[in-house]
């Protein structure tokens, strides 16, 4: 609980800022399309908004009873050092860049064959999971079924 | 008029290739939901991104049987090595797990599997008997019930799945209904939050933010936790002694069946909650509740029957007033869209042989599902071995093709990928991503809703507090919000003083 109310004070923090930016942007819409605020596109995200705003009020005014301002904000000072330096935060955060590398980089540069055999082998040989030529053997067979089931059976492009 | 639609569908589903694709389906859904950290939610949406070229009977019916299979299959390493496949099979393990220990995995295996069929069953009954009368009542709702229904559906999902903390839940639920708010609206084509990007501008896809919600999370995790899991053996599966148990379980099973119902049809809640009240049910009613969490057959046989019955519940209303009643089902709400089909209050007049068809599909699928579950237990099990360093990048692979090829659009994939990071941060901090992907599902509906209503009234919100289902919603809301914010104690305690000052 005590890990969750620091957590929640910041995050309160950033919802009560999104829900003001979403208010603020639902005026404007409201002022482009012009007649009535009620059948504007605004409408629906400001109702969401004022929810939100005022949900994020009960996160925090719960956290702030809790732990008061300082205290929240030192303890998540406090764990982001921590978590910083965590072993499963780094495994974690290097296979989220593995993964975002696959994404953003070989997936839409590389035909779907190159892109996933590289992250394949890639990602399996840094995590140590199995022998590399076991890693190659699985990646082909993974790579192959993918091919053969989409391109060749349903004739979908693959990315 | 209704065999008709009954024997055109069983003549498609008794069709060796539908037959083929049903039983691979199943089979897909049985191993998703016996891994860990693979889900059924997760199941059906990345399959429906893969069958998206299929034509939309195989594709439903393939859906459907992933689906079925997957809560199902949740409880083979729930009951071999106390981890439960799928969340909907948690309680399963509490006794299942003491079962297998003793040397009877393959006994808990055939009570579980053959329970989940029963309760797949019952469900599917109900999914034929209550679906007309509550599409029925749906046609009396008018945009404000619409309205109000969405936001009742978000709030009880949010109330009912962050386990103990309903504020996160509602919460994760309004961010879910802003994120269904990004694209040109529906009524005046103005690009809400879409910041310019063409691909924003038709609005956030369901199926690469379901697969990134779902996925990504348990895709992180298991690269972190690169434990190879041990060899099992599941023991002999006993057909006489366990055909004896479940004979002495029939109040059980029938009691576990009402309640996965009534929690399917809620709105979000979902088969984790369905298998938790129907063993917690079951052991207050035991005379030997001692004998819970230390093996009892029963506590398996109530968890299983009730996780499987939510199945059948919560596609009630996604048929009735396309609101799902969980969230594997708000997934199969998505690829029915996608496949061009309309469930809701119009589904009995315009395609009444539907109930039908979904029907078939479910108890054929269970059939399969009870027979490959029994036939491959032995060998399915051992894919729990698999280490998941090498098991979670050919899910994420998998993701991808999934997110891909619904537009063939390399956007799905970065978008797949933002949500991803998006469920991980909520699971993080202990939201629940159910009302989430709930608020992205009722969206488009509360705000069409809203705003026709108000249009309708000249901008007049006295006709949501005074039409009589508006009223029922109102007040089911309030008292929804009212209880979470202490109000009812505070009132009783500003009661006690008055009573005492008196």
């Amino acid at each position: 609980m005590d890990k969750q109310t620091h957590f929640d004070f910041i995050t309160s923090v950033c919802l009560m800022g999104l829900s003001l930016v979403i208010i603020l942007d639902c005026f404007q819409m409201a002022k482009d399309v012009g007649g009535a605020m009620y059948a504007s596109p605004g409408m629906m995200p400001m109702v969401l908004a004022i929810l939100l705003l005022f949900t994020s009020f009960l996160l925090m005014k719960r956290s702030v009873q809790a732990n008061g301002v300082n205290k929240n904000i030192s303890d998540f000072v406090k764990w982001f050092h921590i978590f910083r330096k965590s072993k499963p935060a780094q495994e974690m955060l290097t296979g989220g860049l593995i993964l975002a590398l696959y994404t953003f980089i070989l997936a839409p540069r590389l035909p779907f064959w190159i892109s996933t055999s590289i992250f394949m082998i890639f990602i399996m040989g840094i995590l140590n999971a199995t022998a590399l030529w076991k890693n190659i053997v699985i990646t082909a067979v993974v790579v192959g079924s993918i091919y053969v089931v989409f391109r060749m059976v349903f004739h979908v492009p693959l990315p | 008029m209704e065999w008709q639609y009954v024997s055109g569908v069983l003549e498609f589903v008794v069709q060796p290739m539908s037959l083929f694709v049903m039983a691979v389906s199943v089979f897909f859904g049985l191993v998703v939901g016996m891994l860990p950290g693979l889900t059924a939610t997760m199941a059906v949406a990345l399959l429906t991104g893969l069958t998206y070229r299929l034509a939309p009977e195989m594709a439903i019916l393939s859906l459907v049987a992933v689906y079925i299979g997957a809560i199902s299959g949740g409880c083979q390493s729930a009951i071999l090595i106390n981890i439960p496949g799928t969340p909907a099979s948690a309680a399963t393990a509490v006794d299942g797990f003491p079962i297998g220990q003793r040397g009877e995995g393959g006994l808990g295996i055939f009570l579980a599997t053959t329970s989940s069929f029963f309760g797949t069953l019952t469900g599917t009954l109900c999914v034929l008997l209550l679906t007309p009368p509550l599409a029925m009542l749906a046609l009396k709702f008018g945009a404000y019930e619409f309205f109000l229904l969405a936001l009742f559906g978000v709030m009880i999902c949010g109330q009912l799945t962050a386990g103990g903390d309903p504020l996160k839940g509602w919460i994760s639920g309004i961010l879910g209904l802003i994120v269904a708010q990004v694209g040109l609206d529906g009524m005046n084509a103005y690009p809400r939050f879409s910041f310019g990007m063409v691909d924003l501008m038709a609005g956030v896809p369901l199926i690469p933010v379901m697969i990134g919600l779902f996925g990504f999370p348990e895709i992180i995790y298991g690269l972190v936790s690169s434990t190879a899991r041990a060899q099992i053996k599941a023991s002999a599966l006993e057909f006489k002694k366990g055909f004896g148990i479940l004979l002495n379980n029939k109040l059980n099973m029938v009691r576990s069946s009402v309640i996965g119902v009534i929690v399917g049809i809620i709105p979000g809640v979902g088969e984790d909650v369905a298998g938790w009240l129907s063993y917690w049910a079951e052991k207050n009613s035991s005379k030997t509740p001692e004998k819970f969490g230390k093996g009892a057959y029963e506590g398996v046989v109530a968890a299983e029957t009730g996780n499987n019955a939510c199945i059948g519940g919560a596609i009630i209303p996604v048929l009735s007033l396309a609101v799902p009643g969980s969230a594997p089902a708000a997934v199969l709400l998505a690829a029915l869209w996608l496949h061009g089909l309309r469930p809701g209050p119009l589904l009995m007049s315009e395609t009444p042989g539907f109930v039908y068809t979904i029907s078939i599909y479910m108890t054929i699928s269970a059939f399969t599902m009870v027979i490959l579950g029994l036939i491959l237990s032995k060998a399915t099990v051992r894919i729990l071995a698999v280490k998941s360093t090498i098991l979670m990048p050919i899910v994420y692979v998998l993701c991808t093709v999934g997110s891909f090829v619904i537009d063939n659009n390399i956007f799905d994939i970065y978008l797949m990928f933002a949500f991803g990071l998006v469920g991980l941060l909520l699971r993080e901090m202990a939201y629940p991503a159910a009302p989430f992907l709930l608020g992205i599902i009722l969206g488009p509906m509360a705000d069409n809703n809203l705003r026709r209503a108000l249009i309708l009234s000249n901008g007049d919100p006295s006709p949501f507090f005074m039409r009589p289902i508006s009223m029922i919603f109102v007040a089911a809301i309030l008292l929804l919000a009212l209880s979470q914010l202490n109000a009812f104690g505070r009132l009783k305690k500003l009661l006690a003083h008055d009573e005492f000052k008196e």
